[in-house]
This record gives structure tokens, sequence and C-alpha cells, in this order.
């Protein structure tokens, strides 16, 4: 309850002194073994060594994954399993505030507003986000919700992002990006790892995993994880709310199995379940998310590739907020996908899927009226997309068009054009034309739900809330994105990464003319969704990453963004979306057990926040193989700072505090 | 609402016992190696295994247009290890020849080829190549699951971190090579038996 009423964070001088006598001491004490230093220009010295010792050689992490990046025709970026794990963050949502181009802003302990290149609100509608191939995007609202969203981050491989419409592949919603988290083979994470931690605003955490083999070609592994973390203050300066308490800490506890079997080394069938359950604001809102997957894939060398999906997940959510109402969503979804070559210069990706989604609505709140509390959608898609090899393996072009049906708006189309050409082996210039959409939630349809409200809300600052209500005609925006990017290695060590887009956005659905009904004591207003905005951004994203030596790595990141949305009423829209992010990951390893890693990130202002620089750090030790102690600070510039505008009037938004916290992992 | 109070846990007394923690923790910082940091890529591991091939093989007199006749390594599908290849073979002779590295692009470039690496992303379709090249004498080396099911003769396969080898035995026999009993020794030989 009084939570944050220490001082303005700082160490005292006991605390200073003995911190430098520590970091004194790991500077002298790291030292370099002189052969991790490689001479990567000669590969002489290692002409002497027989077959057992090549054999025996541990190889950088790779590849086939790198390489087929480096030739993409979109705006790609990995995180990988080492990136996520030095960064220090304890959930996903996090973890994408190292990826260029991506806008994430917080403004409640346990939700976070993603999305990439603009557009971004607390329900930030225009990325996709999948889990090994399941759609978490919500339905009702048109966002997704991250609290749900727990993962045994130690068995996460990667994080795939694509800032521009995701190509035909993913389909509708994907209109700004796609994220993609993959988590590893139940065969790549054997035996056990536990860990436990926690600290200042990261208040607990603790998992556990066993792997294990079911027989020669079965493998399996069962996981529970659970975090709690600390309410969020209100501003500082606020003439009221000043510190107080946000109520919104909130605990979540995440469990499952995944088991995965080849019974031919090219058959891949994968199964997994787990379930997510999280007590949300102090214990008066919760939710659960449960969810089974399944997914067969046949390779057949590099020649053609067979795809089979199937999933059921099931969302539900009770929530306190006055802007949100207890729904429950079922989601069943069939996919396919087949990729195949076509003679000698092409290779044809096709596919189709089915998803049924029920969406059942709870009790209504004053502010919200329950129309039907029921709603089941049928979604049918089919897409194709056809590579050419204009001049082999240095020139290709690919098309491709995804055709979706949805009860909103009937039938929708994407198509999409690529092309990569790499006028060198390390270089690859490629450009994309694509158009997307994205369809309207359930709120803006309105079948279900409509907001309402006895009276405006005046705000602090004057302005008047005025609730919105759903439309049955909306049609879905639509994208038409201008992709041009540019990639180049000069060097082993570094490679830098440029992307520009030009994205042009029609039907915007925002509110529209309202009414007014006078009454006592306020009389009641309401508007209505409609597509009434347009509107375009153009910008880009810049990175390199650089290893400077074997054991110093940097990564500077730029990315810039203007955006100008029109509505039909003539406002001048404001900045929803910073116009400079400036990012820098450095990670040093002291020596080979002992690991620093930092980042800096300066994102300029928008409407009603400040511009800010925030700054990380972890610093891990492992003192035997398998165990590694860490301590991770965040946000550590300030005691607190504002990342979002507020949404509503009347409402106060909180603030991201600096957080510290302490983890203990043992793999054995 | 106003209350004085501050947790024990709060800003003032952390840095104190972490500060203790992380010290003590990090004088032991720098000791000898837990695990061994990577050296190499998974490119120059197989360049060099590529180039020690040329070692432990025999190929049958018919292989080489004369006594000078050069050592032929094929590289068809995803580049990069072609650099790597030629600083290792660059200058050096194995069994009396100069070793040579070429990219394949399509049949044609096969001709006197004495070691294939099928790569991903190969424009020759490595089944239908493995099935005409078959009797030839070319040691076949790929880097994916099922390429010695396809005939091919070698399989690099990385485990934890290491490349490693399996090799398909009948395969190298039909294409008249003699595997060396070296080879054979550290290879996963997955199809066929040991005997020498």
């Amino acid at each position: 309850m009084n939570g944050y009423m220490g001082q303005p964070g700082g160490m005292n001088a006991v605390g200073v002194i003995s911190s430098a006598i520590m970091l004194g001491a790991v500077v002298v004490s790291g030292s370099q073994p002189a052969w991790a230093r490689t001479d990567r220009d000669s590969l002489d010295s290692f002409l002497h060594l027989s077959l057992e010792e090549l054999m025996n050689i541990r190889v950088t992490s790779v590849s086939k994954k790198e390489e087929d990046l480096f030739d993409a025709a979109s705006a790609v970026f990995v995180l990988t399993h080492e990136d996520i794990r030095r960064s220090g963050v304890t959930t996903v949502a996090d973890a994408l505030r190292m990826v260029p181009g991506m806008n994430i802003t917080s403004a409640h302990s346990n939700r976070w507003a993603v999305t990439a290149r603009g557009h971004n609100h607390i329900w930030a509608n225009k990325l996709l986000v999948l889990v090994d191939g399941r759609s978490v995007y919500s339905p009702l609202f048109g966002g997704v919700y991250w609290d749900a969203q727990q993962f045994m981050l130690a068995d996460i491989d990667r994080i795939e992002v694509i800032r521009g419409p995701g190509a035909t592949l993913w389909g509708a919603d994907a209109v700004n990006g796609v994220v993609n988290v993959i988590t590893r083979s139940a065969r790549e994470t054997q035996g056990t790892l536990v860990y436990g931690g926690g600290g200042v605003v990261h208040q607990g955490m603790a998992g556990v995993r066993h792997g294990g083999e079911i027989n020669e070609n079965t493998w399996y592994r069962v996981f529970g994880t659970y975090y709690s973390k600390d309410h969020y203050v209100f501003e500082r300066d606020h003439p009221f709310a000043e510190r107080r308490s946000a109520e919104d800490g909130w605990q979540a506890w995440h469990g499952g199995m995944r088991v995965d079997h080849h019974p031919v080394e090219d058959i891949h069938a994968s199964w997994q379940v787990a379930g997510t359950f999280l007590d949300l604001d102090e214990g008066l809102s919760d939710a659960y998310n449960v969810y089974t997957l399944w997914n067969w894939t046949r390779e057949f060398l590099n020649e053609s590739q067979l795809e089979f999906q199937a999933y059921y997940d099931r969302a539900h959510r009770d929530e306190v907020d006055i802007d949100r109402i207890a729904h429950t969503i079922d989601v069943i979804d069939l996919s396919f996908q087949h990729r195949l070559p076509i003679g000698e210069r092409n290779e044809v990706v096709w596919g189709g899927g089915y998803r049924f989604i029920q969406t059942k609505i709870g009790d209504p709140t004053p502010s919200i009226l329950v129309e039907n509390d029921r709603a089941t959608r049928n979604l049918v898609s089919l897409f194709a997309e056809n590579e050419f090899q204009a001049i082999p393996d240095r020139w290709t072009v690919a098309a491709g068009m995804k055709v979706e049906h949805n009860e909103f708006t009937g039938i929708e189309f994407q198509p999409n054009l690529r092309t990569a050409f790499k006028p060198t082996e390390n270089q690859t210039v490629w450009a994309s034309v694509a158009r997307a959409v994205r369809t309207p939630s359930e709120i803006e349809a309105g079948e279900l739900i409509t907001f309402t409200s006895e009276w405006p809300f005046p705000d602090p600052d004057g302005n008047w809330f005025i609730p919105f209500t759903g439309s049955g005609s909306l049609s879905a925006e639509k994208l038409w994105a201008y992709e041009l990017g540019y990639r180049i290695r000069p060097t082993e060590r570094l490679s830098v990464d440029v992307a520009t887009f030009y994205n042009h956005y029609s039907d915007l659905i925002w509110v529209d003319d309202g009414t007014y009904a006078p009454g006592n004591p306020f009389g009641t207003a309401y508007f209505e969704w409609a597509n009434t905005m347009s509107g375009w951004s153009y910008g880009g994203e810049i990175f390199a990453i650089w290893a400077v030596t074997d054991q110093f790595r940097l990564s500077p990141s730029f990315a810039y963004l203007v955006e100008k949305v029109r509505h039909s009423w003539d406002i001048p829209s404001q900045k929803s979306a910073p116009r400079h992010q400036i990012g820098l990951r450095a990670s040093y390893d002291l020596s080979s057990r002992t690991s620093i890693d930092g980042q800096l990130r300066y994102i300029d202002q928008i409407v009603m926040v400040p511009s800010y620089v925030a700054a990380d750090l972890r610093v891990a030790y492992r003192p035997t193989a398998g165990m590694e102690i860490a301590v991770a600070g965040h946000n550590l510039l300030q005691s607190q700072h504002r990342e979002q505008p507020q949404q509503f009037a009347a409402r106060l938004t909180p603030e991201v505090p600096r957080s510290v916290y302490g983890k203990l992992t043992w793999r054995f | 609402m106003k209350g004085a109070v501050f947790r024990p846990a709060g800003w003032r007394a952390w840095p104190r016992w972490m500060g203790v923690c992380l010290g003590v923790v990090l004088l032991f910082a720098g000791g000898p190696r837990a695990e061994a940091n990577p050296a190499l890529t998974e490119d120059q591991v197989k360049a060099l295994f590529l180039f020690n091939f040329t070692r432990y093989v025999e190929w049958p007199e018919g292989a080489f247009a004369g006594a000078e006749a050069p050592l032929v390594i094929g590289v068809a599908g995803r580049g990069g290890i072609e650099n790597e290849l030629r600083k290792v073979t660059q200058g050096r002779r194995v069994q009396g020849r100069p070793v040579m590295v070429r990219q394949i692009s399509g049949a044609a470039d096969l001709e006197g080829v004495h070691i294939l690496f099928m790569r991903e992303g190969a424009q020759v379709r490595i089944g239908e190549t493995l099935e005409r090249i078959r009797q030839s004498p070319i040691l076949t080396v790929g880097e994916q699951s099922s390429f010695l099911g396809a005939g091919g003769m070698v399989n690099f396969v990385l485990r934890d971190g290491n490349v490693r080898l399996q090799v398909n035995l009948p395969a190298a026999r039909e294409a008249s090579l003699q595997l060396s009993s070296h080879l054979l020794r550290v290879a996963e030989v997955v199809a066929g038996n040991f005997e020498e």
C-alpha cells in the first residue's frame, strides 16, 4: 500500500565503494585464453588437426537460418536465445524493445502496447503475434494480452520479427508486422533446469523444466514457471495522485508439456499443451489461457516440404477495469502448407487454413452494454506464392496472394510482390510492394457489446471522454506498403542492415460523427466507429551488429518514423509514435565465466509523453558449467518514467519504474 | 495515505547486501575455463573436413586424367564455404596432386569433380543428382538429414555444437571409392558394416 515511498533511488556510500572494488577485481581477474582469439583469416593453424580433434571443436551457432535471413526480401530481425537471456528481460513484450522499428509502451504493470512502425495505442492492433504458429491475437479488443504470454524463457529458440506486412503467408492482421515466438524442440531441451530469483518490481520468479527421452526418437519436456510483479505508481508531479500505487500488481503461473517425435529423420511430429493462470490487479481480476497444438512436418531433402497444424486455444479474462468485460474466447484452427519446386528455377509455397472463433461475454459493467452474449465466426483462407530465380542464387522475384473470407467484411485480397538481388555474395538489395488488411475487432463491429455511459467524463486537462459504439457496416482497414532495403556484410565481423518503407493507410477505423441526447445532469453522448481516417507514414530502420573482438559485441540501431493521419473532421492528428528511436546494445564476455550486457535506449517524445533515455544492465557469472547467477537492472536512469499518454480522461497513467532482480539458474 | 513507513527491502537497504554478494561472486571470476569458447564457424570446420577427406579416400585409377590432374572439390548450393576451402587448399598437394575448388551450378560442372559437397539451397536437385552419379567416383557429402538415405556417402551433422560425420558405406563402395579405416573409425557408420 505504501510501496514506493522511499527516497528517489540511490545507493549509499558503502554500496558505491564496495561495488567499485568488486568491479575493479573483475576487470583485473578477467583474462583471455590465447587460443580463443582466432585469426579468422587463416585456418592454417588448424590444418594439422586430426579428424578427432576437428570433431571436438565447438562451432558458433549459425547458419542456414542466418543465410536465409541475409537474403530475405523483407525487414526481418531475429532475437536469438542468447539475446533474450543476456538482456535479462522477464517477458517477451520487454524483449521486443531490442528490435529496431518496434514501438513498445507500457502503462500498467501487466500491460504493453506493442506495434511496429507506428499506430501505437493500448489496443495496438496491427501486429500479428504467433507462438509456434498459434495466433495469440485477441479478436475481441483486437490486440495481444502480453501478460498472458508466459514462457520458460530459457526454452525459447528465437523470436522472428518482420516489420512490414508479413508477406502473403501470414495473412490479415499482419498489417504492421509479424512477431513469431519459436520454442525449442523437446530434443534440444533435455535434462533439468531450475531457476529462482526476485527483486524490486520483478518480485519473484521461479521455474523448473525437465526433458527426457520416451524412446530413441521421441523426446519430451515438462515445465512450470511462476512470476510475480509489483504494481506501478502514478506520476511524480501529479497534484493528487503523486506516487500513488496503481494497484496493478500481478502473478502468473504457467506450465505445460511438449513432445517431439521423429519417426524418420525427415518427419517431425510435435505436440504441446500448456496453461497460464493470471491473478491481476492485486487479486481483483483474473485470466487464464489453455491451449494445445499439433504439428506434423515432412521434408524431402531441400526439395519439398509438407506441413499440417491444428490447435485449440481458450482464453478467459475477467478484469475490474471500467473498459473491460469478462469474456471467454475459444479458437480452433486448422492449417496446412506445401512447398515444392517446379522446374529448375521456381519454388511454389501454397496452403490454406480454417479458423473457428467463439466469443462469449460475461456480466456487463456500468460502462459496457451487452447486445449479444455470444458470437461465432468462421475464417477461411488460401494463399500461394511463387519464387522465381531470375538469375540463380543472385536475383529472385516472388509474387504471392492470400485470399481470406471473414464474416465481417467478406473476401479480402492481400497480394504481395518482392524481389531480392545480390550484387556480391555479401550484399543483398531487396524491395517489396504489398497490400494488407486488418479486419475490425468484435468491439468495432459492435454486434456483441457497446460502450456506453451515463455522462461524459471530464479529465484533469478539461477534455471530455466520450465512449464509442460499434458499427455493423465497417470495412477492413487497408494498407499499401512499399519497402526497400539493403544488407551488407563488409567483413566477417560486421553486418549492416537498412530497411525503409512508405505506408499508405486507408479506411482506418476511428470514431465518426457522434450523437448527443440532452438529459440530466450532462446528457448522453456516443460516437460510432467508422472507417473514417486515412494517412501515410514513412521511415526506416538501420542497425548493425559488430563483433569488435571475440568477446565484445556492439549493436547500434536507429529507427525513424513520420506519421500523418487524417480524420474526416480535419483534426490534426497527434504524434502517437516517436519520430526517433535510438538503441545501443553491448555484450562483453569478461572471461569465460563472467559476462556483462547493457542497453541504452532513447525514445523520442509522443503526445503527452516526454522523450526519455533508458538504460539496462545485466551481469552474469557462472561458477560451474551448469550454474549461472545473474543480476539484471532495467530502466536504471530514472526512478520511474512515463511511456504512454492518458488513454481516457479521468484515468491516470502509471509510469514504468526502475527494476532490479537477481536470479540463479541451474542446469543438470 | 501519507504514512512514513517504508519497507526494509526498499532502495536504501539493497545495495549493501547486493554489493557484498556481487563482490564475493565476482572475485571468483576469471578462473580456469568452465567451458570452451567457440573458435571456428561451422563452415570453417566443414571446410577443414572436406580438405581432410582428400587424404582419407582413395579414388579409382580412371578418376584422374593424368598424374598431374588436380583433385577437384565441388560445392553446390548456399555459398560462403568456397572462400574457406580456397584458403585451406591454396598451394597444397594431396596424394601428389594440387587441390582445386569449383562452384557447381549445373550438371555440366560435375565433369571431373572428385568430392561434391551438396548444401541446402542447391540448384541441382539432390535426389536426382545422387541417383545420376551413383556409380561415378565422386564422394558425395551433405549436411541435411536423410542425405544418406537418398544415396549420399558422407553427412555432416551437428551434435551439441560439434560437427560430426555419418557415413553410408555401401554408397561409397558402389562408386568404387575406398574409405580409409581411419575415417570409418571416427564416423558413425550408418548403413552397411564396418569391415576392413
